[in-house]
C-alpha cells in the first residue's frame, strides 16, 4: 500500500517537470560515459575512440531520457494535454454535432440532476437534529395495522421503565387541559405583541424538543418536567414565524406574556414565553406555539379505555442501541402493562412498530420518487443512445483518419484513448448544461412540491448541494464512459488495408448491428416511459370525471372561530351572510368534504339487529343547516330536505345518503323509519326524513362515503360556512371577513377557499406526477425520434450511391422511400415490442398512483404504440424523402 | 538495438525483465553499487554473451526505485567523484527470492520442453 503510494508520489512528481531527477540522471550517465571512456583509454585505445566506443556500448541517450520521463510520468501528462486538444479541436470541427450532443446529454443529465435533489433532499440528506440516526418514531398497532397512537399510561411506563431509550416524548394528544378536542392541531385565538391572531397550537411533553436535541432561543430554554403538570405556571415556547410575525424578532421576548383561548373557559389565558422554537422548525406539523401538555400518570393509567389519552410518541435510542434491542424492550413492557391494566382482558394483539424518524416522514414519498427516478433513468439511456449512435456514424466517416493515424504508429491504447477523451469531453459539456438546466427544474419542482411531497417539503429545503453535485459529475462520466466506450472499441482497430482503399465513403454496412440495436433500445426505453405517461393521463382523466357529489364551481368556504353549542353565534353569522349581495345561499357544515374532518361510526337501523360489525355501515356523521345542501349543490333523492322547523324542541331527525340508505334498510322505503348512530345520537333515535345523494367526503380517489345529516340546531357542533355565490367567489373574501367581524370583531373567519381550489388541491399531487412524467415522456419521445432520424439520415447518405444505381435501373422515387421506410420501420417496430414488454413488466411499480386503470391497461398500450409508430414513421420518411430527391448522375459520382 | 543484432548477431539481446532481476541480484551479491559498476558486473558474468546497451540499466534502476526494491544514495566512486550508489532493500530481497524462484521453474520448463521435443 505505502510503495503503491510512494510510487504514485514520485509519478506526480514527475508530471510537474522534476528538474532535479533529469539533473540526477545527467550527471550520472555522464559520470558512466567517462569511466567507462577512461577504461577503453586504458586498454589502450585513443581517446575519441574510446569516447565513440564508450557511446555506443552505452546506447541512445535521448532515448533513455524519454524512458526516463516517461517512467516518472511526464509523457503520460504529455499525451492528456494532446489528446484535450485534439478532442477541443474535433469538436469545435463539428459544431452540430457538439450542439446536439450537449443538448441531448444536458436533458438526461439535468432531469436526472433534479429529481436526484429531491431524493438527496428527502431521503440522503439527514435530519437537522444532533445524531438524527437515534430518533425513532413509536406506535402500537393491532394486526398489521400502521399509524397506531400510544395510550397514556403505557408511554408512561415506557418513559419510567425503558433502558434502551435515552428520553421518550409525546405531542399533540387528543385530551389536554387546555385543547379539549379531537384530531391533530387546533387553531387557537393568539393575542401578542398586541394584535389578534389565529395560530395553531401543539401540546407536547416538557422533554419534547430535548428529545430531539433541540435548544429553543434567544436565551430561552425548553419546558421543565414541574411545567407539566395541571396546575402549573401557564408557559408557551413560539414558532419561530410567529415571534417574527408578531415581535419583529424582539430578542426580549423570553419572559413576555401572550394569551391563548381555552377550550374549557371559552376565554383568553396567559401564558409566560420561555423561549423560540428554530426557524423552519415544521416538524409534526406547523405548529405556531408549543405548550406543556400538562397529563397526569396516576390518572392515565387509572381511567377507563375510551378515555385515555392517544399519543403520538417520539423518542431517542441509547447510543448503541438497535432498533430491534429497542423495539423487544417496549413490547415487553406493553405485555405488561396490558397484563396489568385493572378490570380489562389483556389485549395480545397489540405490537410496537418503530420506525426512524427519517423513514416516517419520507417513507411514503419513496414509491412516486422511484418512479421518478425510473423515468429519468429512461431518459439518460436514451440519451446515451443517441448520442453512441451519432458518434458512430461520426467514427465511420472518421476512418480514414483513424486509419492514418494507426499507420502512423498511434496504438489501439491510444486510439481508444483518444475517443474517450473526446466523449469525456462531450459529457462534461452536457453534465455542466444539464446542471443549469436542473437548477431551474429544481425550482419549479420547490414551487410545486409543497402541495405534492406534502409539508415536510418544506423545511427539507431541496437545493443543488455538494451530493447532487457529486451525483451529476458521476453520472456525467459514467455517461461519457458509457456511450464513448462502444464506438471507441469498436474502431479503435481499424482495418487499415480496407479503410485506406474505400477512401472517404466509409463503407456500407459496417456498424449497422450496433447502430440497429441502439435504435432498438431508445424506441424500446421511450416507449416504456410513454406507456407510463400514458396510465398516469389516463388516471388523471378518470379521476376529474368523477362526479364528487356537489358541484364546487361558484362556492366559497371559510371557517367559523366558534365553540360548540353556539346556535345563537352561528344563526347571526349566517343571516348576515346570506344578505350580502352575490349570495345565493349560506350553507354551513360541520365537516366540510376534502377538510380531512370527518367524524366516522356505526349507524344502525331500527328493527334490523346488527348481525355481524363487520358488515354493519360506517358512516360519516355530519351536522348541517338547512341551506347546505343547495349551497354546495347536492340534491334530494326521496322525502324531505331539513328545514328550519327542524330545531331544539322538534323530534330528532335525519337525512340520509343514498348508498347508506340501500345499506340499511334494503327493499324497504326509508323515509320514517328510526336509525341510531355510535357518536353523536346515541341513545336516541332520530326519524329518517330524506335521501340525498352520494358524496365523495374525502377525494375524488375515494369511495363515496355513507353519510348521516342531522340538524345543526338538533346537534350543535362548529361548523364551516359553505357560501353559493351568483359571482365569481373568490371576489365574496373581503365581504366574507368584514361581515363575522362584524358580528363579533374577536372572531374572524380562517381557512378561507374556494371549493374548487380544494377539488384541486386535492388531485395536486396526481396532477404533479402526470405532468412531470408526461413531460418526461415527451422528452423521451423527441430523443427517441431524433435518434431513428439521425440513423435513417445517415444510412441514406451512406447509400446514396446505391440509390443512384438503382434509380439509374429505373427504380421508382416511391421504392427508394419505401426501401428505407421498411427498413427503419421494422428495427422500430422490434423495439415497440420489446418496448410494450418492458412496460408490462414495470408499470405494475405504478400501481399505487393510477386511478381506475390497469397497469396493463390495453387502450394505453395501444395508443402509446399508435403514437409512437407515427412519430417514427415521420422520422424515417423525412430522410427517405430526400433519398427520393437524389440525382442518378450526382450520385454515381459520389464519392 | 536493431543496429546492435545485425553488427553482433552472436549476442543474445537481454530478454524484457529479466534484467531488472539481473541488477536486483548484483545488487544483493556486491553490495551497494553505482551504475557503472552493476554494468561492469554483468558484463563480467555474461562472459560476452549478452549484448547489452548500459543505458538500459539506468531504466532498471528507476523501475526498481519506483518500487522501492532498491534504495539510492549519493556516495563517492573510487575515482573521487560523486556518484549515486544503489542498494537493495528488504522488499527487493523478498522479491528477488521470488523471481529467481519463478525464473527457475521456468528454466526448469523450458529446458524439459526442449529435450523433449529433441527426442521426438
Amino acid at each position: 500500500m505505502t510503495h503503491n503510494l510512494r510510487a504514485l508520489a514520485a509519478r506526480l512528481r514527475g508530471l510537474f517537470g522534476d528538474r532535479r531527477a533529469d539533473q540526477d540522471l545527467d550527471n550520472e550517465i555522464e559520470a558512466h560515459l567517462r569511466l567507462l571512456t577512461e577504461r577503453y583509454v586504458r586498454q589502450g585505445m585513443t581517446e575519441a575512440e574510446a569516447a565513440r566506443t564508450a557511446r555506443r556500448q552505452f546506447g541512445n541517450v535521448t532515448l533513455l531520457k524519454e524512458a526516463h520521463r516517461e517512467i516518472r510520468g511526464i509523457r503520460f501528462i504529455d499525451t492528456l494535454f494532446q489528446d484535450l486538444q485534439y478532442a477541443v479541436r474535433m469538436l469545435r470541427k463539428n459544431p452540430g454535432f457538439t450542439l446536439i450532443a450537449t443538448l441531448t446529454l444536458g436533458l438526461g443529465i439535468g432531469a436526472n440532476t433534479a429529481i436526484f435533489s429531491v431524493v438527496n433532499a428527502l431521503m440522503l440528506r439527514p435530519l437537522p437534529f444532533p445524531d438524527p440516526e437515534r430518533l425513532v418514531w413509536v406506535e402500537v398497532n393491532s394486526g398489521t395495522n400502521t399509524g397506531g397512537k400510544v395510550e397514556g399510561g403505557l408511554f408512561f411506563n415506557w418513559q419510567e421503565q425503558s433502558r434502551t431509550l435515552e428520553g421518550i416524548a409525546a405531542l399533540n394528544s387528543s385530551k389536554t387541559e387546555i385543547y379539549q378536542d379531537r384530531g391533530r392541531a387546533y387553531t387557537r385565538r393568539f393575542i401578542g405583541g398586541g394584535d389578534l391572531d389565529l395560530v395553531e397550537v401543539g401540546a407536547i411533553t416538557a422533554n419534547f424538543f430535548t428529545v430531539l436535541g433541540v435548544q429553543p432561543f434567544p436565551p430561552g430554554r425548553n419546558f421543565i418536567a414541574a411545567e407539566d403538570r395541571r396546575g402549573s405556571d401557564r408557559v408557551a415556547i413560539l414558532s419561530y414565524e410567529l415571534w417574527q410575525r408578531h415581535y419583529n424578532g424582539d430578542t426580549e421576548i423570553v419572559g413576555k406574556t401572550i394569551k391563548l383561548d381555552a377550550v374549557k373557559t371559552k376565554s383568553f389565558g396567559d401564558f409566560i414565553v420561555v423561549g423560540v422554537a428554530p426557524a423552519n422548525f415544521h416538524y409534526f406539523y406547523p405548529y405556531d406555539v408549543w405548550v406543556p401538555m400538562g397529563l397526569d400518570p396516576q390518572r392515565e393509567r387509572a381511567i377507563d379505555a375510551g378515555e385515555r389519552t392517544r399519543l403520538p410518541v417520539v423518542a431517542r435510542l441509547k447510543p448503541g442501541v438497535t432498533l430491534e434491542q429497542a423495539r423487544v424492550e417496549l413490547d415487553t413492557i406493553l405485555q405488561r402493562y396490558e397484563m396489568t391494566r385493572p378490570g380489562e382482558k389483556p389485549r395480545v394483539d397489540l405490537r410496537t412498530r418503530l420506525v426512524s424518524l427519517q423513514e416516517y416522514y419520507f417513507g411514503d414519498t419513496w414509491r412516486p420518487l422511484l418512479v421518478l427516478l425510473g423515468a429519468v433513468g429512461l431518459i439518460l439511456l436514451i440519451a446515451c443512445a443517441n448520442v453512441a449512435n451519432l458518434l458512430l456514424a461520426r467514427t465511420l466517416t472518421r476512418r480514414k483518419e483513424l486509419a492514418v493515424r494507426s499507420a502512423l504508429g498511434a496504438g489501439r491504447l491510444r486510439l481508444t484513448r483518444q475517443m474517450l477523451t473526446e466523449c469525456l469531453l462531450l459529457a462534461i459539456a452536457g453534465g455542466a448544461s444539464g446542471l443549469l438546466l436542473a437548477s431551474w427544474l429544481t425550482r419549479l419542482l420547490v414551487r410545486t412540491s409543497a402541495v405534492t411531497l406534502g409539508e415536510m417539503s418544506r423545511m427539507a429545503a431541496i437545493t443543488i448541494d455538494w451530493r447532487v453535485l457529486g451525483f451529476t459529475m458521476l453520472i456525467s462520466l459514467v455517461t461519457g464512459l458509457f456511450f464513448g466506450l462502444l464506438p471507441a472499441l469498436r474502431f479503435s482497430r481499424p482495418d487499415l488495408s480496407v479503410s485506406l482503399k474505400e477512401g472517404g465513403s466509409g463503407g456500407g454496412f459496417q456498424g449497422r448491428g450496433t447502430r440497429n440495436a441502439l435504435m432498438v433500445s431508445e424506441v424500446a426505453l421511450a416507449v416504456m416511459l410513454l406507456v407510463g405517461a400514458g396510465l398516469l393521463i389516463r388516471s388523471f382523466v378518470k379521476l376529474t370525471s368523477v362526479d364528487p357529489g356537489y358541484r364546487a364551481e361558484n362556492v366559497l368556504t371559510a371557517r367559523l372561530y366558534q365553540w360548540d353549542g353556539e346556535i345563537d353565534y352561528h344563526e347571526q353569522t349566517l343571516q348576515r351572510l346570506a344578505a350580502l349581495p352575490g349570495v345565493e345561499a349560506a350553507g354551513a357544515t360541520s365537516h366540510l368534504p376534502l377538510t380531512g374532518y370527518n367524524l366516522r361510526d356505526y349507524v344502525f337501523a331500527e328493527g334490523h339487529e346488527p348481525q355481524q360489525m363487520e358488515s354493519q355501515p360506517i358512516a360519516s356523521i355530519t351536522a348541517v343547516n338547512p341551506d347546505y345542501f343547495h349551497a354546495m349543490g347536492i340534491s334530494l333523492r326521496a322525502g324531505r330536505l331539513l328545514n328550519d322547523g327542524d330545531n331544539q324542541g322538534s323530534p330528532l331527525v335525519a337525512v340520509l345518503s343514498e348508498t347508506l340508505a340501500r345499506r340499511l334498510f334494503p327493499n324497504e322505503n326509508p323515509i320514517g323509519k328510526r336509525i341510531k348512530d355510535d357518536a353523536a345520537r346515541q341513545p336516541l333515535w332520530p326519524t329518517v326524513i330524506g335521501i340525498v345523494n352520494d358524496v365523495r367526503h374525502r377525494g375524488l380517489d375515494h369511495d363515496v362515503d355513507l353519510t348521516v345529516y342531522y340538524s345543526y340546531r338538533q346537534w350543535p357542533r362548529r361548523m364551516y360556512l359553505v357560501l353559493r355565490s351568483a359571482v365569481a367567489p373568490s371576489s365574496l373574501i373581503p365581504a366574507v371577513r368584514k361581515a363575522a367581524l362584524d358580528v363579533d370583531p374577536a372572531r374572524p373567519v380562517f381557512d378561507v377557499m374556494t371549493m374548487s381550489e380544494r377539488l384541486s388541491n386535492s388531485i395536486a399531487a396526481r396532477r404533479f406526477y402526470m405532468s412531470l412524467l408526461t413531460g418526461f415522456a415527451a422528452l423521451a419521445l423527441l430523443l427517441a425520434g431524433v435518434g431513428v432520424y439521425g440513423v435513417i439520415s445517415y444510412v441514406v447518405t451512406q447509400r446514396t450511391h446505391e440509390v443512384g444505381v438503382r434509380m439509374a435501373l429505373g427504380a421508382q422515387s416511391a421504392d427508394v422511400a419505401r426501401l428505407f421506410i421498411k427498413q427503419g420501420m421494422a428495427v422500430v417496430l422490434l423495439g415497440l415490442g420489446l418496448g410494450l414488454l418492458g412496460a408490462f413488466a414495470l408499470t405494475r411499480v405504478m400501481r399505487g398512483l393510477l386511478f381506475d386503470v390497469g397497469a396493463t391497461d390495453p387502450l394505453t398500450f395501444a395508443s402509446v404504440a399508435l403514437l409512437l409508430s407515427l412519430i417514427a414513421l415521420l422520422a424515417c420518411y423525412l430522410p427517405a424523402r430526400r433519398a427520393t430527391r437524389i440525382d442518378p448522375l450526382l450520385a454515381l459520382r459520389h464519392e | 538495438m536493431s543496429k546492435g543484432r545485425s553488427a553482433e548477431a552472436q549476442k543474445s539481446e537481454v530478454l524484457q525483465g529479466t534484467l531488472d532481476l539481473m541488477v536486483l541480484k548484483v545488487l544483493d551479491a556486491l553490495g551497494p553499487q553505482h551504475g557503472y559498476g552493476i554494468a561492469r558486473r554483468i558484463e563480467q558474468v555474461s562472459e560476452q554473451v549478452l549484448q547489452l546497451n548500459e543505458g538500459t540499466v539506468y531504466t532498471s534502476l528507476l523501475r526498481l526505485q519506483q518500487r522501492r526494491w532498491i534504495a539510492s544514495d549519493w556516495g563517492t566512486s573510487e575515482n573521487n567523484r560523486k556518484a549515486k550508489y544503489y542498494s537493495i532493500t528488504k522488499s527487493g530481497r523478498k522479491q528477488l527470492a521470488r523471481e529467481t524462484e519463478n525464473w527457475e521453474r521456468i528454466a526448469g520448463v523450458i529446458a524439459r520442453l526442449l529435450k523433449l521435443e529433441g527426442q521426438e
